[in-house]
C-alpha cells in the first residue's frame, strides 16, 4: 500500500501562496494523532481536474492561509489519504476515476472517524445530472463548480465558526 | 438584382484562427475568403469586392494598420466593405489609434462564437444579430463579466486561475486527441465535462456550451459527431492558449 501510494503524485500539502491573511481565519488547532503537538487544520480535496485543483488551492490560500490543503486525484487514493490525514474538511468531486465520489462518500459515512469531518461536494453536474447520486448527497453541501469562488469560502467559514 | 451572397474577407495568419472563424460562420449565408497576409488580402480585394473585412493586427510582413492605410489611400479597392479589427492586442493606446470612421468595430480575442457571429450578422445586416451598433468602434470583452459573476470582483484570482488554465489546456488537448485516436468516447467525455465548467468560469459561455454539447454527443456514442465537435472545441482552446 505504501509503495502504491508513493507512486502517486498526491498528498503533498500545497505550497503556501501569498495571500491576505485574516486573523479571524485562525481557529484552535487540533492535536496530532501521534502526540500532543498541535497541528494546522487540514482539508483534503479529492478532485481529478487539474484546473479545479489549482483553483481550490489558490482560493483557499487567499481566504484560509492557515488551512493545510492536501490533494488526491482519484477516489481510491483519496480514501487512503483520508484515513491517514483525518482532515477536518473533505472536498469531493462526484465524477472521479477509481471510486466515484458518491460511492466514496457512502463508504466514508460508515467510518466512525468521518463524524469529525465536514464534507462539501464540488461538482460540474447540474441539479438534474446529480439525481443518480441523490442517495449520497442527502444533507450534504454541494457547490456547483462555476460558483466555487463565490460559495466555498462562506461554507468553510460557517463550519470553522461552528468548530470554535 | 443579384443573388450573390455577401462576402467576408478574413486576413489572419493563424490557421487555427482561420478554422475557428470558418466554423463560427459556416451556418451564415455568406462566402468567406481567408488569406494569411495583408498583401494577399489586398490582392483578393483587387479581384472582387467584399462586404466585410475581418483583419488581425499583428501579422508577418504588413500589419493591420498598413491595411487600413492602404485602403484609405485607395477607396475604390475597399468599396463598401466594413472593416472589423479582430485582435488580442487592443490595449488602450491601440484602441485610440483605431477609433476612426473607417474602422467599424473592434473585436477582442479571444471571443466566443456567438460574439463573432453577432458582429458579422450586424455588419452584413443578416437577421438575428443581437447588436445593431455601427459607425463607431465598440470593444467586446468576453471576460469582463466573469470576474464579477464568478469571482466576486477578485480580479487577481481570476487572472491567476486563467493563467493556470491556459497552461493546462495543452494537457486537455493532448487528452482529447488521444481519446479521439483511441476511439475512447468516455475519455473524451471526461475532458469535455471538465472544460464545460472551466470555460464558463472563465467567461466563455458559448465555448462552455460547445463542451457541454460534446459531452452529450460522447454519451450518445456518436464518434463521427464527437470528432467534429472536438475539432471546434480544440480550435477554441488553441485560441485561448495563444491569446492567454
Amino acid at each position: 500500500m505504501e509503495a502504491w501510494l508513493a507512486s502517486r503524485n498526491a498528498g503533498a500539502a500545497r505550497a503556501d501562496m501569498s495571500a491576505d491573511a485574516d486573523a479571524s481565519d485562525r481557529t484552535e488547532a487540533p492535536r496530532d494523532a501521534s502526540g500532543d503537538a498541535p497541528r494546522r487544520l487540514r482539508a483534503l480535496l479529492i478532485e481529478d481536474s487539474v484546473h479545479y485543483q489549482n483553483l481550490v488551492s489558490m482560493l483557499l490560500s487567499q481566504t484560509f492561509p492557515d488551512l493545510e490543503l492536501h490533494v488526491a486525484s482519484d477516489g481510491i487514493v483519496g480514501l487512503a489519504m483520508y484515513g491517514q490525514l483525518q482532515p477536518e474538511f473533505l472536498l469531493v468531486d462526484i465524477l472521479l476515476p477509481g471510486i466515484d465520489g458518491a460511492t466514496l462518500i457512502s463508504s466514508l459515512h460508515s467510518h466512525p472517524q468521518f463524524a469529525g469531518s465536514d464534507l462539501i461536494v464540488i461538482t460540474s453536474l447540474d441539479e438534474a445530472q446529480r439525481a443518480p447520486y441523490a442517495f449520497a448527497l442527502k444533507g450534504v453541501s454541494v457547490v456547483h463548480k462555476p460558483r466555487l469562488v463565490m460559495e466555498l469560502p462562506a461554507l468553510i467559514r460557517e463550519r470553522l465558526d461552528a468548530r470554535i | 438584382m443579384s443573388a450573390r451572397k455577401p462576402c467576408v474577407l478574413l486576413i489572419e495568419d493563424d490557421l487555427s484562427l482561420q478554422r475557428f472563424v470558418a466554423a463560427a460562420l459556416e451556418e451564415l449565408p455568406l462566402d468567406l475568403i481567408a488569406v494569411s497576409s495583408v498583401d494577399e488580402g489586398l490582392a483578393a480585394l483587387a479581384c472582387e469586392p467584399v462586404n466585410l473585412i475581418l483583419t488581425d493586427l499583428m501579422m508577418p510582413g504588413r500589419s493591420g494598420f498598413d491595411l487600413i492605410d492602404a485602403l484609405a489611400a485607395d477607396p475604390a479597392l475597399r468599396g463598401e466593405a466594413k472593416l472589423v479589427v479582430f485582435s488580442a492586442g487592443l490595449n488602450p493606446r491601440v484602441r485610440r489609434q483605431l477609433t476612426r470612421p473607417d474602422v467599424w468595430r473592434l473585436l477582442l480575442k479571444p471571443c466566443s462564437i456567438l460574439e463573432l457571429e453577432d458582429c458579422v450578422r450586424s455588419a452584413l445586416a443578416i437577421g438575428d444579430g443581437v447588436s445593431t451598433t455601427a459607425a463607431s468602434a465598440v470593444v467586446v470583452d468576453p471576460t469582463a463579466d466573469a470576474i464579477g459573476v464568478y469571482f466576486g470582483g477578485n480580479a487577481a484570482l481570476y487572472h491567476a486561475f486563467r493563467a493556470s488554465c491556459v497552461t493546462q489546456f495543452h494537457a486537455d488537448i493532448t487528452a482529447g486527441d488521444d481519446a479521439i485516436a483511441t476511439k475512447r468516447l468516455d475519455a473524451l467525455r471526461h475532458v469535455a465535462h471538465s472544460l464545460k465548467s472551466v470555460l464558463l468560469t472563465l467567461g466563455h459561455p458559448i465555448d462552455s456550451e460547445q463542451a457541454m454539447g460534446l459531452e452529450d454527443i460522447c454519451e450518445a456514442g456518436d464518434a463521427r459527431r464527437a470528432a467534429a465537435s472536438w475539432s471546434v472545441l480544440r480550435a477554441r482552446l488553441n485560441i485561448l492558449i495563444k491569446t492567454g
